[in-house]
């Protein structure tokens, strides 16, 4: 019986470690660690240890992926849309409070995440068939709901999510192995980084903000989490909408939001999609994440227990993030004025590119440049990155039509 | 400008080659079910031993333990048959799903 519990306290320690790593080394997401986890013989490990580490793993990285995002200007696909508002705030020396922004975000996304699980373990079941025979109409509508709120051009952010869409249909028919990897790291990650690479920016010095001197207006609370609340649960069970689409959806209903507002937002959707996700898999056993998907395959079924261990587990994990959060904030904040801005984005461009073709070989690597020519295309035409989740989006779109 | 309108060129160039390459891309020839990868597009013989019907489409199983989806086909038992498609998963289970079929016998 100890060793049972030991067992299970050390596969938390793990998830809340591989989370680390995957929330600050940009191209590594949680969903790459867990498809290397199913691929593992996995006989020998309780399936209970397994569910704590995925879980575990996958709330720690919603705290800590906003660092390289605001750092290094490397985000992945929930994240990209903190580069601004967050580089914005770099450039005055606030990093460290646009990182601490998002951790109230975050902090915020656990809170609503235990409200929302009675919802969705007794009313989303009732709805989903529903819900379901209309879900391409859902998509389409929001897709439409994000070109048209579009403040640049909706003629660009139409062209933008079309050809992301093809892209996105074009790689999920090709044989390749993890193929989101390249697809998703060329739209968001290398795309961005390229354009530091192409900005004179020298980082100033950063302020370390105590935590306590943190000013937000419960105002400013409330409108963040009341966005969190109508855009977030929607992304939990409805295919390709993402963390970022979450946001500028939930931005746009509550009105205008600040920056700091957009932030705390970003971390709350952030980390109540990871979080409901598993629910979602226990009421409706949809996977809409990588990592629901991955605890799907370790647990053919999910019952109270689970759902139990994975609450208290988002709540544990949640808890420690927040302390490693703030640590390794400060440390980023600390130094990043020291290392050389371009270097720094050359060396995690190179990174991801090594990345795309160990994970998915020399079609990987054709997918990662074009989808980079793609994302780059967005940036430069100056409209939300959010267009380019067309490349699930579409796909989506086209699976759920009825005809 | 400039680099703007290259990457958009690149981008439509790119993607128009990704959409148009499995039609390039050979099918591999399989021979049993521990071949088939998810994604690939395969190519397959053999003789059917079993024939589900459903409303608009047939679950085909063949001797080498693969096993078929096609829709608006007319197969039955005992034929044998050269099947190209692409392989995908269903309840953890990998199948072909058929994109043409040849009458072989």
């Amino acid at each position: 019986m100890l060793l049972e519990i030991l067992v299970l306290i050390l596969a938390l320690v793990l998830g809340i470690f591989a989370g680390l790593i995957t929330g600050l080394i940009p191209g590594i997401h949680v969903n790459l660690i867990s498809i290397f986890l199913i691929s593992l013989p996995l006989a020998f490990i309780p399936p209970l240890a397994s569910l704590i580490f995925i879980v575990s793993m996958s709330i720690t990285h919603t705290f800590l992926d906003f660092i390289p995002s605001i750092f290094l200007g490397a985000p992945d696909e929930d994240t990209s849309l903190s580069i601004l508002p967050g580089h914005e705030l770099l450039n005055k020396g606030g990093g460290y409070k646009a990182i601490l922004y998002t951790l109230y975000g975050s902090c915020i996304g656990i809170i609503i995440i235990f409200i929302f699980t009675p919802l969705f373990l007794f009313i989303l079941p009732k709805i989903y068939s529903y819900i379901k025979t209309i879900m391409f109409l859902i998509l389409i509508f929001a897709s439409l709901y994000l070109i048209i709120k579009e403040r640049k051009s909706k003629l660009f952010a139409l062209i933008v999510f079309f050809l992301s869409g093809f892209l996105g249909l074009a790689t999920l028919n090709l044989p390749i192995k993890n193929s989101l990897l390249p697809l998703l790291t060329g739209l968001f990650g290398s795309s961005s980084l390229i354009t530091s690479l192409m900005k004179k920016e020298k980082i100033p010095k950063q302020t370390l903000t105590p935590l306590k001197k943190i000013k937000i207006t419960k105002k400013e609370l409330a409108n963040s989490g009341i966005a969190s609340c109508l855009a977030a649960p929607l992304c939990t069970f409805l295919p390709s909408l993402g963390s970022s689409q979450a946001a500028v959806i939930g931005s746009d209903l509550t009105g205008e939001t600040n920056r700091k507002q957009f932030l705390i937002l970003l971390g709350s959707i952030n980390t109540i999609v990871a979080g409901l996700s598993f629910i979602t898999l226990y009421s409706i056993k949809k996977a809409r994440t990588g990592t629901a998907l991955a605890l799907s395959k370790v647990l053919n079924s999910l019952n109270l227990l689970h759902l139990s261990i994975i609450s208290i587990t988002i709540f544990i994990s949640g808890l420690v993030a927040f302390f490693l959060t703030i640590y390794i904030g400060k440390l980023f904040a600390k130094n990043i004025n020291k290392f050389n801005y371009k270097f720094l984005s050359l060396s995690v461009l190179i990174f991801l590119t090594i990345l795309s073709f160990i994970f998915s070989g020399f079609l990987g690597l054709l997918i990662f440049i074009i989808s980079t020519f793609t994302g780059l295309s967005a940036i430069l035409l100056g409209i939300r990155r959010t267009h380019l989740m067309g490349s699930l989006m579409l796909p989506s779109i086209l699976l759920y039509m009825p005809f | 400008m400039r680099l703007m309108k290259l990457s958009l060129s690149l981008s439509f160039l790119g993607i128009f080659f990704l959409l148009f390459l499995p039609n390039i891309i050979k099918p591999k020839q399989v021979f049993n079910y521990p071949q088939l990868k998810t994604n690939e597009r395969v190519k397959t013989i053999g003789k059917i031993i079993e024939v589900e019907t459903y409303d608009d489409f047939l679950i085909i199983k063949l001797h080498n333990n693969i096993t078929i989806t096609c829709s608006n086909c007319n197969l039955k038992e005992n034929q044998e048959i050269e099947v190209e498609g692409k392989v995908t998963e269903y309840k953890q289970n990998l199948h072909i799903q058929a994109e043409k079929i040849k009458n072989v016998t």
